[in-house]
């Protein structure tokens, strides 16, 4: 998922001839000093094609196009609360799930990848979404599904590195073993013990310690 | 004989009744069940429920109603036809299960089996006829699995009820014949206008009976294969004759709730438990576990 610059780069493009703001993006490995980055060819993303996606409660060893437009799609029911379909026999149930607000989803493809590591890679982006259809056996999926989960990440993220102001006084943390408020946003607040939150993310939040 | 209802979406079951006769609701009834369409590969399985009022039984007689399987198509439309023209004293009443109904049903994570779904769509039956009014006193049923265990099943379910359930029912009482051609009457009228929802191009839609055997349905089968999708929903995909072809010929699928795996079979060694655990590394939030949240440093 990438966070969505078009409006600013159409903006952009607009005042300076056309010129795209946003034409590539590094991708950096950063676990070992050897790995090459990987060169992200962002240069056709306004102009890109939607995509229709569908996230299948199975692993298809399969590699490449499939005909879903005659295959799938056509056999889709729409339910009073949830979309029906078969994949092999077996008995699908979808929701219909939106990327985040200010994401949009990137569907990318390495035409060749390099022999050796130290080369750079280069992906290039095939297509974008806005939403995707998400597929379980046999029953719905539900907020507790670790997709959809994963799709609060970037609120969650925003709330918690972002500034409030606390109008109320806080009652004393719960856990008097180095417990701390951690201000989650406009008037959310939630506890967390000093082994919580892993190094690298949540960005630190405002800390207000007893 | 109607299919509309069906035909607008033939990937769930449907229920088709004729109207009751006024008869079979003032006085006793026999009913008599039977099915279409267990065996082939192909299309949907047909129950069907046939009834006449006991003071018309020899009328039944004269109508000449015979196992479905030893007459030609044409003689079984005409004698559905004649079923027809009896209405002032014969009704019935099908359950069609598509395809994607079978295929689904047996390969849940909780395995439904053919017999319990036969089993249950005729208790279904017997139970809508019985909601319509028709005054059953007795019930012959053609068997699925052995007799003695269903019957006992069915008059425990339906003790105000005569029941009797044999093998080769069809040919042994007029009202399962009648109720075996209303079946295959229905079965056959499904196959031949069967509308695939699919888009299957150029393939040609000669698909012979769908027994397994066919020489025209095997044909067809190899001819229709997808790789990555197998067969339309018209294919009952739980037939071993099915599964053979895209266990060789489909790319392989797996999913969450498969057992034969074998590398998650393994046993871990006895020695890994008293192994150092790796500590140094610092483990995220479970949160982020939880939802399935990893740092990605590469492709």
């Amino acid at each position: 998922m990438h966070r969505d610059s078009r409006p600013r780069a159409a903006r952009g493009a607009l005042g300076e001839g056309g010129r795209p703001q946003l034409s590539s993006a590094c991708l950096w490995s950063k676990m070992s000093e050897s790995s090459s980055p990987i060169r992200l060819d962002l240069s056709s993303l306004r102009g890109a094609p939607q995509d229709v996606l569908h996230l299948l409660p199975c692993e298809v060893e399969h590699n490449g196009s499939a005909p879903v437009d005659r295959y799938f799609t056509p056999a889709i029911r729409q339910g009073s609360q949830e979309k029906s379909v078969s994949f092999r026999g077996r008995s699908l149930k979808g929701q219909e799930v939106m990327v985040p607000q200010g994401y949009v989803g990137l569907v990318l493809k390495e035409d060749q990848r390099p022999c050796t590591e130290e080369e750079e890679r280069t992906v290039r982006l095939k297509s974008t979404f806005g939403t995707l259809t998400v597929w379980n056996l046999e029953r719905a999926p539900s907020a507790d599904d670790g997709l959809l989960l994963a799709l609060n990440w970037p609120g969650i993220a925003e709330a918690v590195s972002t500034d409030v102001l606390l109008s109320c006084p806080l009652p004393p943390p719960q856990n008097s073993e180095g417990g701390w408020w951690r201000v989650l946003g406009p008037g959310l607040a939630a506890t967390a013990t000093t082994k919580g939150w892993g190094a690298r993310s949540p960005p630190i939040p405002q800390r207000l310690a007893y | 004989m109607e299919l509309g209802e069906f035909e607008r979406d033939n990937a769930g079951s449907c229920r088709l009744s004729s109207p009751v006769p006024e008869l079979c609701r003032a006085g006793p009834c026999c009913l008599g069940i039977d099915e279409a369409g267990r065996g082939p590969v192909l299309g949907p399985m047909v129950y069907a429920v046939c009834y006449c009022s006991l003071a018309k039984q020899e009328e039944l007689g004269a109508l000449k109603m015979a196992d479905s399987k030893t007459l030609t198509e044409a003689e079984r439309e005409q004698l559905f036809g004649t079923l027809e023209q009896a209405r002032d004293f014969v009704g019935w009443a099908l359950h069609i299960l598509s395809p994607n109904l079978i295929s689904t049903s047996m390969q849940q994570r909780a395995k439904y089996n053919l017999n319990a779904l036969s089993h249950d769509t005729a208790i279904g039956l017997i139970q809508h006829v019985l909601d319509a009014g028709v005054q059953a006193v007795e019930v012959f049923v053609d068997t699925v699995g052995p007799a003695e265990k269903y019957q006992e099943k069915l008059k425990r379910l339906f003790p105000e009820l005569e029941v009797t359930v044999r093998p080769k029912a069809d040919s042994l009482f007029p009202i399962v014949s009648a109720a075996s051609i209303c079946a295959k009457v229905a079965r056959d009228r499904a196959v031949k206008n069967w509308t695939f929802p699919e888009d299957l191009g150029d393939v040609r839609m000669e698909y012979g009976s769908g027994y397994p055997n066919d020489p025209k349905t095997k044909e067809w089968l190899a001819q229709c294969l997808d790789p990555v999708f197998g067969y339309p929903q018209f294919v009952r995909f739980s037939w071993s004759t099915a599964q053979t072809i895209l266990e060789s010929k489909a790319v392989p699928v797996r999913w969450d709730d498969s057992e034969d795996d074998p590398a998650q079979k393994g046993t871990r060694s006895v020695l890994s438990f008293f192994a150092r655990k790796e500590s140094s590394k610092r483990q995220p939030h479970r949160f982020f576990h939880e939802c399935k949240l990893e740092t990605v440093t590469g492709l």
